[in-house]
């Protein structure tokens, strides 16, 4: 395997041809690589471009760089205001060694149905940026993941940042992660809520699912039963069913695909209360 | 007796090595010219070989030799059954199964012939469910074998039947546990070197070096087990899973074929789906009660999964069959065993030896029998409980006892009958006790010398009054040896901070059976005191010849030989060795008491045995099923403790890894596949897993250990599982987990069955 | 194979290698003897091949060694040795966090980080911050109780 470190983004694009693949904090792919999963036939270094570390407010929306660590994640102060679903999965992303290597934009570009970070980017309508040596494009975060481990972008692009909406003084919220142990897990179910109430009315509502189909996504069939809706007990159990209806999970050493499609319900439902600070019968 | 160093809390001997990085486990041990050796592994659970072509491998620029069945003659070996070879001869039994081995210049060149080597396999049904295995029509995993039965026993002891036919009450529960792995951080590796003249080194991370020479190296390579020059290496944790160590056959075979040195080192998968874990078994009980709480009678099933080999299966299964019945008084008992083979990983010993299964069945059994006799859990246990004196239905003898106070502290200390007033609500707790031995007479007959269950120990002091004790058993981290220089130290009055225990080395140390059953503290620590005491003598004597006062009137303190009425009159302890001209040594050897059990398996296996009570408190999370243990309460009767601070770490290690084996643990097999093959797919406790843990000892005194000791490290594992489900039972009005591991998912079937 | 000659320094001592472009920063420490940095998964899943990449603890199994290049590396050994022992080191010790010793070197360079970073941690900091690194023989609360312990001896230290 050729090995390649590029000193600017520019030089990463250029080097981005023949089997190349981008390697920054490599939690993923140095393992992959190791144990000949992917054989890749040049890794272009990115971890030290700078330039895409970065997590920054601009025009009233928060852009993560690419290269920002889920450490990163943690130590900022507009992530745990801003997008508490996002700081609350850094803290429960695997554990503090790989937290300091692993990068948001690498835990997307993995592509994997568990990835801890995709649920609440998804909530607060994250958009990717992409580069290449042809230009700029922007992605929606719903649109980025296609299959199993497969995302839309080529392989000669390369993500720069990540854009989200803040939570606002509207935006009520929630995140869990069913996970079969307390750290370093992945896992069974991950489930992230934003309700953007307008008053008593949800104006907008946002509801994703990790780890119970090829890919993570937005329910939105759940979403459409609180939108534009005085969200009570009806409607919250409307969500929780179309939630559950909508996971496609499958059996595995961590959990069968009955319990994971159950919990999709019971997960919504609770997230859903305990994001309008409604009474729990069982605390998360 | 008034003690100086037993009983008061010291590190370990070799922890300032360990924290500074500094300790040489197997795969950091230089060996110049070594060669690499990997082994090819049959990717298939059950298949016949039907071609094996190495030649493309052998030309391989920097392959030293490729073995196989092609070019090693069939010995099989196996301590219980000889159904295991170096190679897979005719069939490989499971996904794991060594087909070839290879030693070449790098581990590149090795992978690379591993690639080169062409099998051809006719793929067999797969024997995977040990149920299906017996069927009359099943696949043989063994052509030899019929109705792949490896062993069968059933027993009758006291008037069973009478018993139940007499009982107010009778109840039955079922119970499965899981393929588990000792998943220790080190993954396992050997190295050996073939000298001229036919002698072979071997360095490994191994529980017992004396006995891995008889049970597998000599009969395997057909060679004597004083051929084998054994030296151990730092376990980087073994908990059972180092004593049957196929990678120490692999790399001395390798280095005779190849007259070179040779590493080999296991990856973690290999480890993962090739050594020999925990277990898993199948059990049924039934028993037989009065209205007072009084046990009449048991009956036990058990269906146990051997595997594609036997290793000490056999044993476990007579170990889980009988255990329980000794811890409470059983009047009448049933026992059935059936081993059974299949086409996955041979399963074997981890710490507890069987007793984890048996006491998660029958201690959630009792909890099952209590709630519907309307007794507390507490209390039946308080009233059945085995004591001192006791002779038991299959004949052990209780040479001491604890276990009801042990009990009785964890009620206290959890406010037990105010949180057993509550539950039901998603919070409970449950507690279980268990009994085990210290030291197994079994194992001496299966892989020891004779009936003896023998240690023995030098002390040797040098001219700088430095300490050195050689002892046949093992270190595995535990803190072992250092409970032997803590003893050595507290006989001799010499400082602890002089002495040094070397890992164990065939080549020159005393014969010791090594780390399992408990045994090294009562068996190994009587051994070393006696040696101790006889250092001690010697030391005397030449003092009193140097200072011409009698050697009764001399005594040894910190180091020194003082006159006891003239303390002024002085001489170092390197001094006199110094005088003497030659090191002062003294021996010991001690042999375990108890029995070998005979034929009906009746008899008392060893010297004495320890006890310990586990509590947990958990809340229950009733809609998802996710089990939060808010923490964990134990009481143990290892009698006296030696090093108080090792002791501590035996108990909350095995506490937490208890609780990880019961909670999250499982090797997963699916059609002979195995799932957990890493540690994000195999889960063990992590650091936010944990636990708070409080806990205390209860000091029985025993009469035949060193000090009173006897062995920790399996009460400090056994009872946990089933005080957990207990706990689990009580916090959510019923849920009784059959089947291990406890899953959110399983706890949220159970919820629901217990609704029904 | 293509060999890329990298410069580290590691525990203060510059070293020049040849590496292979996907030898793993894990393996080629080890190539050069520094085996107190441990191999056991090779995934990240462990911990026991931490180490401080310019002062920040990751896993050496998880980044190409050519990564690395003109990096500072500390190992356990950097952070304190037999005869100058830190005092995570020596609290581990004292209250019994080390018994088989083969996570020990992970656990070190974490909790020194820990330390660094938070004088005064709860257990539950602790926790958090030895999450990495996997511990089969102690239960972890030794553990804890040591870099505790440590944390009280550093900051007495400091006001002395």
């Amino acid at each position: 395997m050729e090995f390649l470190r590029a000193a600017s983004v520019d030089e990463a694009l250029a080097a981005a041809r023949d089997g190349a693949a981008f390697v920054a904090g490599g939690t993923n792919l140095v393992p992959d690589v190791l144990f000949g999963r992917k054989k890749i036939a040049r890794a272009v270094d990115i971890s030290r471009l700078d330039e895409l570390r970065f997590i920054e407010e601009a025009d009233g929306k928060i852009r993560i760089g690419a290269l920002a660590s889920v450490t990163d994640l943690l130590e900022s102060e507009l992530i745990r205001t801003a997008a508490s679903p996002l700081y609350e999965s850094a803290l429960e992303f695997a554990g503090p060694l790989v937290r300091n290597r692993a990068s948001v934009a690498g835990n997307l570009m993995d592509a994997s149905p568990a990835a801890d970070l995709a649920p609440p980017l998804l909530v607060q309508d994250a958009v990717v940026e992409l580069a290449s040596a042809e230009g700029e494009r922007a992605l929606p975060l719903s649109e980025f993941f296609l299959d199993y481990r497969k995302t839309a972008v080529r392989p000669e692009e390369l993500m720069k940042a990540i854009v989200i909406e803040p939570l606002g003084q509207e935006g009520r919220c929630a995140y869990y992660k069913l996970q079969l142990r307390r750290a370093m897990a992945i896992a069974v179910v991950g489930v992230a809520v934003v309700l953007r109430m307008k008053g008593s009315v949800c104006a907008e509502a946002a509801i994703s699912l990790g780890a119970v189909a090829a890919v993570p996504y937005r329910a939105q069939a759940a979403e459409a039963c609180l939108c534009g809706k005085e969200i009570g007990v009806a409607e919250i159990e409307a969500a929780a069913e179309a939630a559950e209806d909508s996971a496609r999970p499958i059996d595995d050493v961590r959990a069968s695909a009955a319990y994971r499609k159950k919990m999709c319900g019971v997960l919504v439902r609770r997230l859903l209360k305990k994001a309008l600070g409604m009474p729990q019968p069982v605390a998360v | 007796m008034s003690t100086r160093v037993v009983g008061q809390p010291h590190p370990i001997i070799d922890a300032v090595e360990k924290v500074s990085g500094a300790t040489i486990f197997i795969n950091d041990l230089e060996l110049p010219g070594a060669l690499t050796g990997l082994a090819l592994r049959s990717p298939h659970p059950h298949a016949r070989i039907l071609n094996l072509d190495t030649s493309a491998a052998e030309r391989l620029a920097g392959v030293a030799v490729v073995l196989s069945k092609n070019n090693t003659p069939n010995a099989p070996f196996g301590i219980n059954h000889k159904d295991e070879a170096a190679f897979c001869r005719e069939k490989a039994r499971y996904v794991g199964d060594e087909v070839a081995a290879v030693a070449a210049a790098d581990e590149e060149t090795a992978r690379e012939a591993l690639s080169l080597i062409r099998v051809d396999y006719e793929v067999l049904p797969t024997v995977a469910d040990p149920f299906a295995a017996q069927e009359p029509n099943a696949p043989l995993v063994h052509d030899s074998v019929t109705g792949n039965i490896a062993n069968e026993f059933h027993i009758k002891r006291g008037e069973i039947d009478e018993a139940f036919d007499a009982a107010d009450a009778a109840f039955a529960d079922e119970f499965h546990t899981h393929l588990a792995h000792q998943a220790y951080i080190e993954p396992t590796g050997c190295a050996a070197q073939w000298h001229p003249g036919g002698k072979i080194s071997v360095w490994g991370c191994l529980q017992s070096v004396f006995l891995i020479r008889t049970f597998m190296l000599g009969p395997a390579m057909g060679m004597s087990p004083d051929d084998f020059r054994v030296t151990q290496t730092k376990p980087g944790g073994a908990f059972g899973g180092k004593l049957d160590v196929k990678a120490a056959l692999m790399a001395a075979m390798l280095s005779r074929a190849a007259e070179k040195p040779v590493r080999f080192m296991m990856s973690l998968e290999e480890d993962l789906i090739a050594m020999r874990p925990r277990m898993p078994v199948h059990i049924s009980l039934e028993s037989a009660w009065k209205r007072d709480g009084t046990l009449a009678g048991k009956r036990v099933r058990i269906v146990a999964e051997n595997g594609a080999y036997s290793s000490l299966s056999p044993a476990i299964m007579s170990s889980i069959a009988l255990r329980t019945d000794n811890l409470y008084k059983t009047p009448a008992a049933e026992i059935q065993g059936k081993l059974v083979y299949t086409n996955i990983i041979p399963s074997g010993q981890m710490r507890g030896f069987g007793n984890v299964q048996a006491t998660y069945a029958w201690e959630s059994h009792l909890d099952n029998v209590a709630d519907s006799l309307g007794l507390d859990p507490a209390e039946l246990r308080l009233k059945n409980y085995t004591e001192k004196g006791d002779v038991s239905l299959h004949g052990w003898k209780i040479a001491s006892c604890a276990v009801a106070d042990a009990t009785r502290y964890v009620v206290e200390e959890m406010d037990w009958k105010a949180k057993r007033a509550r539950g039901g609500k998603g919070r409970g707790v449950g507690l279980a006790s268990c009994i085990h031995v210290s030291g197994n007479k079994g194992f001496s007959v299966e892989l020891g010398p004779d009936d003896t269950d023998p240690s023995s120990g030098v002390v040797r002091v040098d001219e700088e009054g430095k300490v050195e004790i050689w002892s046949g058993e093992s270190d595995l981290g535990q803190g072992a040896t250092s409970v032997m220089a803590y003893i050595a130290s507290e006989v001799m009055g010499i400082p602890v901070e002089r002495f040094r225990v070397p890992p164990t080395d065939t080549g020159y140390m005393p014969f010791g059976m090594g780390a399992f059953a408990s045994r090294i503290t009562l068996i190994g620590g009587n051994a070393v005191k006696l040696a101790a005491e006889d250092a001690r003598r010697n030391l005397l004597d030449a003092a009193a010849e140097f200072m011409e006062i009698p050697a009764d009137e001399l005594e040894i303190v910190e180091g020194e030989v003082r006159a006891k009425a003239l303390p002024e009159r002085k001489m170092s302890v390197g001094e006199v060795v110094r005088r003497a001209g030659s090191v002062i040594e003294g021996n010991g050897k001690w042999l375990a008491g108890g029995d070998v059990l005979d034929k009906e398996k009746y008899g008392n296996p060893s010297t004495t045995y320890s006890f310990s009570t586990h509590g947990a408190e958990v809340e229950v999370d009733m809609e998802t099923g996710v089990v939060t243990i808010l923490g964990i309460c134990c009481g143990h009767d290892p009698g006296r403790v030696i090093n108080r601070l090792g002791a501590e770490g035996q108990v909350e290690g095995g506490a937490v890894q208890g609780m990880s084996f019961a909670m999250m643990e499982g090797l997963a097999p699916l059609e002979g596949h195995l799932r957990g093959k890493n540690f994000h797919d195999y889960l063990i406790a992590t650091s936010m897993d944990a636990p708070p843990i409080e806990h205390d000892f209860f000091e029985s005194m025993d009469p035949y250990g060193p000090y009173g000791a006897k062995g920790l490290a399996e009460v400090a594992i056994n009872p946990i599982t089933a005080a957990i489900c207990n706990a689990i039972y009580h916090a959510t009005g019923g849920a009784r987990i059959r089947t291990l591991p406890v899953s959110p998912e399983r706890v949220l079937e159970a919820i629901e069955e217990a609704r029904k | 194979m293509s060999a890329y000659k990298i410069n580290l320094c590691v525990n203060g001592k510059d070293e020049t290698l040849d590496v292979q472009g996907d030898e793993t920063l894990l393996r080629a420490l080890r190539r050069i003897g520094y085996v107190e940095v441990k191999l056991s998964c090779e995934g990240g899943d462990c911990g026991a091949c931490a180490v401080l990449l310019d002062g920040v603890a990751v896993n050496a199994c998880l980044m190409f060694a050519a990564q690395a290049d003109g990096s500072e590396i500390t190992t356990v050994r950097g952070i304190g040795t037999e005869d100058d022992l830190h005092p995570v080191q020596e609290q581990l010790i004292e209250k019994g966090g080390v018994q088989c010793g083969f996570c020990t070197p992970g656990i070190v360079v974490s909790a020194k980080v820990l330390l660094d970073e938070n004088p005064e941690p709860t257990r539950e900091d602790i926790q958090r911050g030895l999450a990495g690194n996997l511990c089969r023989c102690t239960g972890y609360k030794k553990i804890f109780e040591a870099v505790s312990a440590a944390a009280r001896q550093v900051n007495e230290g400091d006001g002395s």
